[in-house]
């Protein structure tokens, strides 16, 4: 591959990480509870990096990591859809060539996980909710926090960090349930 | 020493920050940064699952709250953040004590009734009676999904075209379901059990996450997270009579995540069997999904997402003909086209419905 294409490519697979972002984000939303099943798909997507060969991967390994886990669930999906069902909407939506989910199919989606987190960031301490809302709701930057909550850059991170993991399990665990 | 299952957990939390710390180590990362991540990702699967799961959460955040209602406390904070709040028990002022005090009046007034030999005369009262216990009403409108969150930290998912009546106190939590379908989010409280009502059956709960359908005289119940007990409501004539000798004795099913069954209007409840039907995805996707289904059943359940057209079957054998297949809820059209495939079935498109009937 030269240079010219190996940029083309990356260019490519950058361009559908950030079409397919959303799509494939309301997925790992859905599933993060479904343990199995989510890491089926990590599994799945794994394999596929490794074959991918680490000169392409290493140059944007998220952006790779997003556009393969993409197809992965796209794939995924087709094949749900061909449960041993007499008729199925989707199949019907992928056949007309409407393969973006409609937009009345992410607002129930998207509401839910989003009353999910909110519940959740609840429970957090106020330190860990105080960092991740000011990040990713209010968009200030680390340094930006740091300043304003008189902490260390490095407690601000170490904060975030914590957050995101705590949500990640407590989404996982399914919230409440025992 | 560690054990196996708690190794598992510590290994587990420590790839979710690993993850966690990626996401920020990228956003101002440089070449060797990238490297680095790549080989981290390429160690193992768990760590692609991880990082995946880690976007999706920080995506999330960044949509969540737009009206800035959750609070951001200025600090400064302690040192140990590892604080999860118990939560709080609230109680209802104003329906806790009136809807006791109805109880007990109840009570007294039925044990008299029973000690007189008055049952049949005292019917009516007793229909009124329970008609008015205190409780919150909440609907649904055609088409409307509603996320409801309870006081006792509940979350109720209320389908379209559904209504409930909720009352909480301090010693129950009871959710009555007069029509349509909702799913539950239980928090737990051991000390105040969480049933629904759905016709004469009783759904109990404890931590648990599961869905309750009313399709016509039936109730279907889903579990998604937990299990529920399903028993059989005895109105307050079974409550003081003892059961007639001979009559089937109905005794509570248990149902774990990913079981479902269906309890037919006179309490008998099947076995349970695996799940045909994913509750969470439906009410997220707006997706009615039916497995052996009447005409008529399917017809109702598209009604509650539409307001026009309607679905309205004109005849009984079509109405009792079953099918099964997956829809998009907002999209009665489909079922139409459906349906016109059916050699047996005609289906004529009038304003503002959809009618079927059988081919004459």
């Amino acid at each position: 591959m030269t240079e010219r294409d190996a940029k083309q490519a990356a260019e490519f697979v950058q361009q559908v990480a950030e079409t397919y972002g959303l799509q494939l984000h309301r997925y790992l939303v859905k599933r993060l509870r479904a343990g199995e099943e989510a890491q089926d798909i990590a599994q799945e997507v794994y394999l596929r990096l490794l074959r991918l060969g680490r000169s392409d991967l290493v140059r944007q390994p998220a952006a790779y990591c997003y556009f393969v886990a993409s197809q992965v669930v796209g794939e995924q999906r087709l094949r749900e859809a061909k449960r041993p069902l007499v008729y199925d909407s989707e199949l019907l939506a992928s056949a007309a060539e409407r393969g973006d989910p409609s937009e009345r199919d992410v607002l129930p989606d998207q509401e839910h996980a989003k009353r999910e987190v909110e519940r959740l960031l609840r429970k957090l301490s106020s330190a860990h909710r105080a960092v991740f809302l000011m990040r990713r709701r209010d968009g200030y930057s680390i340094e930006e926090i740091a300043e304003k909550l008189q902490m260390s850059v490095f407690k601000v991170k170490r904060y975030l960090v914590e957050a995101n993991a705590k949500l990640e399990e407590k989404l996982r665990q399914g919230g409440d349930s025992p | 020493m560690t054990t196996m299952k708690t190794r598992v957990d510590v290994e587990n939390r420590s790839v979710a920050e690993q993850a966690a710390e990626w996401r920020i180590i990228l956003e101002s990362g440089d070449a060797k940064d990238q490297e680095a991540f790549a080989d981290w990702l390429t160690r193992s699967p768990l760590h692609v699952g991880a990082f995946l799961r880690a976007t999706a959460i920080d995506e999330l955040g960044a949509q969540i709250d737009m009206d800035k209602s959750i609070p951001i406390d200025a600090g400064p904070f302690e040192e140990s953040p590892d604080i999860e709040p118990l939560q709080e028990t609230r109680l209802s002022p104003s329906t806790t004590p009136s809807a006791k005090r109805h109880r007990k009046h109840w009570g007294i007034w039925l044990a008299i009734a029973a000690s007189l030999g008055t049952v049949a005369v005292s019917v009516p009262f007793a229909l009124r009676a329970l008609a008015v216990e205190d409780g919150k009403h909440y609907t649904a409108a055609v088409g409307e999904q509603r996320i409801l969150d309870l006081e006792d930290g509940s979350t109720l998912y209320l389908s379209p075209g559904s209504a409930v009546d909720v009352s909480i106190d301090a010693s129950a939590r009871k959710v009555v379901l007069l029509q349509g379908e909702a799913m539950f989010r239980v928090a737990s409280d051991p000390h105040r059990p969480f049933a629904v009502h759905s016709g004469k059956t009783v759904i109990q709960a404890l931590g648990t996450q599961f869905s309750v359908n009313r399709i016509r005289e039936d109730s279907v119940v889903s579990v998604v997270n937990g299990v529920v007990q399903i028993s059989h409501a005895r109105n307050w004539v079974e409550r003081i009579v003892p059961p007639l000798q001979g009559a089937p004795a109905i005794t509570p099913v248990r149902l774990t995540a990913g079981q479902e069954t269906r309890v037919a209007e006179d309490g008998s409840v099947p076995k349970a069997k695996a799940a045909t039907i994913d509750p969470l995805k439906n009410w997220q996707e707006r997706r009615l999904t039916f497995v052996n289904e009447s005409l008529y059943a399917i017809a109702d359940e598209f009604n509650r997402y539409n307001r026009s057209p309607k679905i309205r079957v004109d005849d009984s054998r079509a109405g009792e003909m079953r099918f099964a297949a997956a829809f998009d809820a907002d999209d009665p059209e489909s079922l139409a086209v459906v349906l016109q495939l059916n050699p047996a079935l005609q289906v004529e498109r009038r304003p503002g419905e959809i009618v079927i009937f059988t081919k004459r």
